[in-house]
């Protein structure tokens, strides 16, 4: 009987009621899994209310998957209560600085802040457990540095080169900073790129007009709508089999966010090639994937809102061809 | 056959809230009439059969016999006293509380009320009122009993000791999870069966409670449930053509099979993670620098900078401390006040804990301790102050650049804050340093945070 009582530990985090009926709001609208991010949330909460008591002095950004703190992206893990020694992680893993191991005791309202692992520290405990089943890893509890102190001490002082997490693909293609266009200046770099801004000087003005505003009507029709002060730019996607027209819009937002609108529509056939994919995704996750499909739909977007400087890659694939753009920021300063 | 005695003396609190035993004569001499045979048959090296008396003094109390159910009352009041006393060993010391503080809650009886007219249900009255002896021992529901008392769990958990339901562990237990630990030593079937139990428990009563955004303890689940689990359980199984009828007790007892098995698994595994667990264990995770073997280096480079060290760790201190009470001051009712004084009490005059919690109000030293958070404190000084040091020793980055050599670079630096001979500060400095009221060398940590409240304000000392 004796070893059913359990201990709570310093680090415990308790919710308020207000905290608790925000994650289950968040669960509601999910039909799958949904008392699995019930929990997730909790733990969010009480990640970040840890943080707020401890370090004030830390700044901190929520996105749909991961926390920003001061220089490092945090992913929170958790199964609820430990009921084992090991916990599974899905694959793929959002690729943050810092993974935090946290314990949620749903029925008393509480989170505990149970271990971190650094990016390379977890790569090193996975690759020593090769338990994939069905794409989920397995590893032991243990693993993780129980010390939530040294988390914030990383967090405080580390040097955020220390951890790299950046994919070596997207690192090596320089980013277009489109706040210039705002400015109807395009990057230099962007000028050997085939990008052309819009309304297309180059165009004959009867076309100019055109190519935008059947843009516009095009996405209007499915309930979308471009901001009317929005600027954009196209290129051109050319492969073997064909071309693809791709448009960029942005537009200026409340300091310090902005917003971006990719649109994929076809150019040189009337219609685009089925299952034509449009992905962008920031530097941890995927954010828009969106498909033509069968039904050559006439054209598809999707839309990003990010913080000032925070890049976003732009894929497209079609007809077995993937074009990888160089990533696109917003850096008004500069 | 000492422990026979517990039949017929009852363990109790007195008026002054001390334990105290009472003789029942009449208990005594039923109890040996009743007992006779088996009392002279035993070889006093033979434990009695606790659980064939039980059931006999049940069976005369179920019958009416009041002698009898005395008899049982007293045994109990043993074993709740038993149960006190565990936990209080268990826990007591680092949580802060006794014994008797535990008894307050659950040793109940007083002997004297008439047992079943009173309004008010002791621990005794719930137990007999459940019992069933062909379930298990007296014992063992006492202790259930015991556990489930709201009061006592109340108590506990503000000290932060804790006892999950059943009901919390089985919400929290996917099923493909159970299917792993029950193959162990189930057959397939009746992992099946445990699974798909399960299934249905998570499909409506843990979709009622969120549905319902029900919070606090998890309560058992109530017979609407429990039919309606049934219900889903016959869908569930009547695809595979196999008709499984659960009686809803017996639903209810399946559900707690499980939910104890899953709690012995989660206190088995748990265990392993404990810091005891060998450092040889490749799964364990190791700190970066386990001797800190840096610790030299780190010395040199911390001594050749004392005076960057001592400007920014008075820096430090204040700006740790404004934040702490920014945060305190939101809380309802705001703790900026009480946190500020016990933290100058404790390093400025010594203080001890108990003598902090009289002084600023607070019923309890552990309040204090988890007020003050001494460690956590400490920790974020030594944080900011290495953040600040970095910034300011420029040349010195290889300390930042990696996790290893920060963690160590932390402990080395902590062991010179809580050094008492302080190794940072020239001799002519120790001397003229102002040493604690209380008269004892405080640490270097200690004597600047000091200095540094005094500065804010903190207390006047005189």
């Amino acid at each position: 009987m004796i070893n059913e009582w359990e201990a709570l530990p310093m680090e415990s985090i308790q919710l308020s009621l207000e905290q608790m009926e925000y994650a289950t709001q968040m669960a509601q609208s999910v039909e799958q899994h949904r008392w699995d991010i019930y929990l997730h949330q909790l733990a969010r909460l009480g990640v970040r209310q840890w943080l707020g008591d401890r370090a004030p002095d830390l700044e901190i950004c929520e996105s749909a998957n991961h926390l920003t703190v001061g220089d490092f992206t945090l992913h929170v893990i958790t199964p609820g209560l430990f009921i084992d020694s090991t916990i599974n992680l899905p694959n793929p893993l959002p690729k943050v600085h810092f993974y935090v191991l946290v314990e949620v005791i749903e029925e008393q309202q509480q989170v505990r802040i149970s271990g971190s692992l650094n990016h390379h520290q977890l790569n090193l405990l996975i690759k020593s457990h090769v338990n994939r089943v069905e794409d989920i890893t397995t590893i032991p509890l243990a693993g993780f540095d129980p010390d939530p102190n040294h988390l914030l001490l990383q967090l405080r002082c580390l040097n955020p080169e220390a951890i790299s997490v950046m994919p070596v693909s997207a690192a090596a293609l320089p980013p277009i900073n489109i706040a210039a266009w705002l400015q109807n200046q395009l990057d230099a770099v962007v000028q050997t790129m085939d990008w052309i801004l819009l309304p297309a000087q180059t165009l004959a003005p009867a076309m100019r007009d055109t190519q935008l505003s059947t843009i516009r009507m095009n996405l209007a029709r499915g309930g979308t709508n471009i901001p009317p002060e929005s600027i954009g730019a196209y290129r051109q996607l050319r492969w073997a089999g064909g071309s693809l027209a791709l448009y960029a819009f942005t537009w200026a937002m409340p300091q310090p966010e902005w917003g971006m609108m990719i649109v994929v529509a076809p150019d040189s056939a009337p219609q685009m090639p089925a299952d034509t994919r449009l992905q962008i995704r920031d530097e941890t996750q995927f954010l828009v994937d969106a498909t033509s499909g069968n039904l050559a739909s006439v054209l598809i977007h999707g839309q990003v809102i990010g913080q000032w400087g925070e890049p976003f890659w732009v894929t497209v694939t079609t007809d077995s061809v993937s074009f990888e753009l160089a990533p696109l920021t917003f850096n008004p300063e500069s | 056959m000492g422990d026979v005695s517990n039949y017929w003396t009852l363990m109790r609190l007195n008026a002054g809230g001390q334990c105290q035993i009472d003789p029942d004569r009449a208990a005594q001499t039923f109890f040996q009439q009743q007992f006779l045979e088996l009392l002279n048959s035993l070889n006093p090296a033979e434990p009695i059969d606790h659980r064939a008396v039980q059931r006999q003094l049940w069976q005369e109390t179920v019958s009416s016999n009041s002698l009898a159910e005395r008899c049982l009352r007293y045994f109990i009041s043993h074993q709740i006293y038993q149960s006190c006393i565990q936990i209080a060993a268990k826990f007591g010391q680092i949580h802060g509380f006794t014994a008797p503080d535990l008894y307050v809650y659950v040793l109940d009886d007083d002997g004297r009320s008439p047992f079943r007219n009173s309004s008010y249900q002791t621990v005794a009255m719930m137990v007999l009122k459940t019992f069933d002896p062909a379930k298990g021992s007296l014992t063992a529901w006492v202790s259930r009993c015991v556990k489930q008392h709201r009061d006592l769990r109340e108590f506990l958990l503000q000290q932060g000791v804790y006892l999950l339901t059943d009901w919390a562990i089985l919400n929290d237990t996917p099923c493909d999870r159970l299917q792993k630990i029950l193959a162990a030593d189930r057959t397939p079937l009746e992992v099946q069966r445990a699974h798909d139990i399960l299934a249905s428990f998570h499909a409506i009563y843990r979709e009622d409670r969120f549905q319902q955004a029900m919070r606090g303890t998890c309560q058992p689940p109530n017979i609407q449930q429990l039919t309606r689990m049934t219900h889903h359980l016959q869908a569930a199984q009547n695809p595979q053509g196999t008709s499984y009828a659960l009686s809803l007790e017996s639903l209810l007892e399946k559900l707690q099979a499980i939910a104890h098995q899953l709690r012995q698994h989660r206190i088995a595994t748990q265990n392993g993670i404990a810091p005891t667990q060998s450092l040889d264990d490749p799964d364990v995770y190791l700190q970066p620098n386990p001797q800190n073997a840096d610790e030299d280096e780190h010395l040199e480079f911390l001594t050749f900078y004392r005076e960057q060290l001592l400007q920014c760790l008075d820096q430090a201190a204040i700006e740790v401390t404004r934040d702490r009470l920014m945060v305190l001051k939101r809380k309802s009712p705001p703790k900026d006040q009480v946190f500020l004084t016990a933290l100058s009490l404790f390093h400025c005059r010594g203080e001890s804990m108990s003598r902090i919690a009289a002084q600023v109000g607070l019923s309890r030293q552990d309040a204090v301790t988890r007020l003050l958070k001494l460690k956590e404190f400490r920790a974020d000084v030594r944080q900011h102050l290495l953040s600040m040091l970095k910034v300011r020793i420029i040349n010195q980055a290889q300390y930042y650049a990696d996790p290893g050599q920060l963690i160590s670079l932390d402990q080395t630096l902590e062991t010179i804050l809580e050094d008492r001979v302080t190794m940072l500060i020239h001799e002519a400095e120790a001397e003229a340093q102002t040493a604690s009221r209380a008269g004892r060398p405080q640490s270097l940590f200690a004597s600047r945070l000091c200095q540094a409240l005094d500065q804010m304000g903190g207390l006047s000392h005189d």
